[in-house]
């Protein structure tokens, strides 16, 4: 009796335990967090854009040692897109700049960033921050002027968040209230050892603005999180994913289980499949191989009684619309801007425009792949006399290769070097390296345009597809023909922006070149490690007024470091 | 109730919580599975003898090339071919798997053992070719003892089958054994034995090898000797 009862007890504590476990893993998706930190927050159109991102990993602390992918769209009021970026983090960081188009319109910009895994939690959720863009000819600046004036808050124009207690992570020695033009600054950054190990931070020093731009879908006590069942976007640490659908031109819903295939233009053959789910969705991860190419999404088969139509998901498109939160901007402001607009074109005559020097990039995996490790036979036709067709070439060139016109077309089969016989169905083609449904494109083409063929007589086996042989033909002009459907998809993925740092500008003291410089210091990743110092020597500019000093970065826990030291230029 | 009727779910508990599957991340690896990529095998019958090392389909796991990892996969070794075989249980079909696409792979054998293969570059006799070869990874201390677990035709036996003569190549296992010393220079060696063993290796490990031998009163004829003899080289 006793047993009995003491078996219940245990049985019933592991159910609770199963219920309530299962029930707080599946209802909580902790989406991490993004935050980007810019050098200023009012730009002149022509300048570049610095900036830092700090991502934190799904547990809402840890930055994830593996690179994840983070996006970073510059949009304008309207909603256009003037940048976007797409950049591989490391060690929960990646910085670099956006190069502002010199016809950019005078008004209030955003900046947005998130991570695939933070789609899970809503556009609500991702960093954003509204920055200032001016045209360097436009002296009224009416568009900022006569901005949405309902959004006007009572406390001020602009509500940072960001203004947190600051951390006293760092101390800044040696840095004077003043300083002369053109004097050397010279200062330390030292580490509180009590505080353990230090974050890596962003130092800048730049003139004080009037104007500060508005950040939202930070939250400083948590990270996000989203109450869903499912993780329906997946993080990017391995490539990015890029995901569809299939739907029926007809009735728009989504097709199940059609077998899609992508592939990249190539020297060597590729291929990736996903079976679409019941709402017609499919996922692909994209590694570092398929950067800069032209890729090619298509289906298997064709589908009975339905017209396929493929649709690619647009990982920049925002929901939530930009409506500027500034209305209207004060005298001082426009006085800044004015100024600024003046050092533009003054450097700009000087020809002092900032470069930019990429840092090397992470490196990533960009296997290929493959579906096959060597062929069985290879012909480069181009090596014998010219031939006018493909159904010649097969007949003079490829023993295991024939061509056969029926009534519903030209087939193409090899043989299977095992039974030592014709496969009785057409064999996989592919053109370029990607594959082809239909072989009418290669049969007209000669010796002139093709460099290579690979034969693979055997059954080959990818995943759950079985192809009867495979015809692999490299042309010499690799140009794809236009898709004849929209059940084909040709596009390209958005290439990974490498880190990049803006090159100090060394003006020497004793000359005649105007020297007005806002952006006095940008170093976007410091690491000081555990009570240790940095130090930092630039020269001031010959522009006088405030200027900020700035340490930001992101701690342990994902919160905000902040520490800003301001110090004049007489 | 007692403190302890109390105390023990509790322990319970929390030891099922700490063995509780995860949600997120854990499905990942699932949705994005590498394809197997091989052909379709046909089982050469013209042979007497084993082919495979391992006479039953163990289950195993395939690392491949690009870091991923094929789990549960009922495997085969041909040591004639050196090829690994799925058996592709969904399609009722065997596939020879793309050696060249997998760096290792594990079986696991019922009594407990899990039995490591490696795909190595071997540079060929008499050429500048090299070639891909599988070994068994027997020892991986500061010395490494591998053993390509070779089947090669020993001659040709005849069977006379409805009438007539038939003769098959006859398949016998030849183990190729490759100490891979602490300085990286490898040892290769068919036979175990002391003296065939003591004689290929170079000063300095040669010395050392006779000390284990004696200390450890080995006759070194045998995998288990070698692998003791190995797993002690620094």
């Amino acid at each position: 009796m006793k047993i009995t009862r003491t078996i219940t007890r245990y049985l019933l504590a592991a159910m609770m335990m199963m219920a309530a476990t299962g029930a707080l893993r599946a209802a909580e998706i902790h989406c991490g967090r993004v935050v980007v930190f810019t050098d200023r927050d009012i730009y002149i159109a022509g300048e570049q854009l610095l900036f830092t991102l700090h991502i934190n990993g799904e547990s809402g602390g840890q930055t994830s040692a593996s690179g994840e992918i983070v996006y970073l769209l510059l949009r304008d009021s309207r909603q256009g897109p003037v940048a976007k970026v797409c950049m591989k983090t490391a060690g929960g960081m990646a910085y670099g700049s956006i190069s502002l188009p010199d016809t950019l319109a005078t008004g209030y910009y955003q900046l947005v960033a998130f991570t695939n895994r933070l789609r899970n939690c809503g556009e609500d959720c991702y960093f954003s921050k509204e920055l200032i863009i001016a045209n360097l000819f436009d002296r009224e600046l009416k568009a900022l002027s006569d901005a949405n004036p309902a959004q006007v808050t009572a406390e001020g124009p602009v509500v940072d968040k960001m203004q947190q207690p600051a951390q006293s992570l760092f101390s800044i020695r040696g840095l004077k209230k003043t300083y002369a033009q053109g004097e050397e600054i010279s200062f330390s950054l030292a580490g509180n050892s009590s505080s353990g190990n230090l974050p890596a931070i962003t130092v800048s020093v730049a003139e004080e603005e009037p104007w500060q731009g508005k950040i939202s879908g930070y939250n400083f006590g948590q990270s996000c999180s989203s109450r869903s069942t499912q993780m329906e976007f997946l993080p990017e640490t391995r490539g990015q994913i890029i995901s569809g659908k299939v739907t029926d031109k007809a009735t728009h819903a989504g097709i199940e289980n059609c077998c899609v295939l992508l592939s990249a233009k190539d020297t060597a053959v590729n291929l990736q499949y996903a079976f679409t789910g019941s709402n017609g969705m499919f996922r692909f991860r994209l590694n570092d191989y398929y950067q800069q190419k032209d890729i090619v999404i298509q289906l298997l088969d064709s589908v009975p009684g339905q017209k396929p139509v493929i649709e690619l998901e647009d990982r920049f498109a925002l929901s939530d619309a930009f409506v500027p939160a500034a209305g209207g901007i004060s005298a001082a402001v426009a006085e800044y801007i004015r100024r600024s607009q003046d050092i533009v074109r003054v450097q700009r005559a000087y020809r002092q425009a900032p470069q930019m020097q990429a840092v090397e990039k992470t490196a990533g995996n960009n296997l290929r792949p493959a579906l096959y490790y060597k062929p069985d036979q290879q012909v480069f036709p181009g090596a014998y006399e010219s031939l006018s067709d493909f159904s010649e070439i097969t007949k003079e060139l490829l023993p295991t290769v024939r061509t056969r016109k029926t009534a519903s077309g030209t087939t193409l089969e090899v043989v299977d070097k095992v039974q030592q016989g014709f496969f009785s169905k057409n064999a996989a083609l592919f053109i370029d390296g990607i594959y082809r449904r239909d072989n009418r494109e290669v049969l007209p083409m000669g010796s002139d345009r093709i460099r290579r063929i690979e034969v693979v007589n055997e059954q080959r086996v990818y995943g759950t597809l079985t192809f009867p042989g495979i015809l692999a033909v490299f042309t010499n002009d690799s140009a794809i023909a236009p898709a004849t459907d929209q059940s084909s998809k040709l596009f390209r993925v958005e290439p990974y922006s490498a880190n990049s740092v803006q090159q100090q500008q060394e003006i020497p003291r004793n000359t005649t070149l105007p020297d007005f410089r806002q952006l006095l210091y940008w170093q976007p990743v410091i690491k000081a490690g555990q009570a240790g110092s940095y130090d930092i020597k630039f020269r001031a500019s010959q522009h006088t007024g405030t200027f900020i000093l700035s340490i930001r970065g992101t701690g342990a826990d994902g919160e905000i470091i902040q520490k800003e030291q301001r110090f004049s230029i007489r | 109730m007692t403190r302890k009727d109390i105390i023990r779910p509790v322990l319970f508990l929390l030891i099922l919580s700490g063995a509780a599957p995860g949600y997120g991340q854990d499905t990942v690896p699932e949705l994005f599975r590498p394809p197997v990529c091989g052909e379709v095998y046909v089982v050469p019958k013209d042979f007497s003898g084993k082919q495979y090392f391992n006479r039953n389909w163990l289950p195993g796991d395939v690392v491949l090339t690009s870091g991923d990892t094929l789990y549960d996969m009922l495997l085969k070794y041909n040591g004639f071919t050196d090829e690994l075989i799925w058996l592709d249980s969904n399609a009722f079909r065997q596939v020879k798997l793309e050696k060249h696409f997998i760096n290792r792979f594990t079986m696991k054998h019922p009594d407990g053992r899990v039995i490591l293969f490696e795909r190595i570059v071997e540079k060929q006799p008499l050429s500048a070719d090299s070639a891909d070869v599988f070994v068994e990874v027997l020892c991986d201390n500061v010395a490494r003892l591998c053993v390509q677990r070779q089947i090669a035709s020993r001659g040709v036996t005849t069977k006379y089958i409805e009438g007539k003569d038939y003769s098959f190549d006859d398949l016998k296992p030849q183990p190729r054994y490759m100490l891979f010393l602490p300085n990286h220079q490898p040892v290769v060696f068919r036979i175990i034995g002391r003296k065939t063993v003591l004689r290929l290796l170079p000063p300095g490990y040669r010395e050392q090898a006779e000390v284990i031998i004696r200390e450890h009163h080995l006759s070194l004829r045998n995998e288990k000797q070698l692998i003791q003899v190995a797993e002690e080289i620094r």
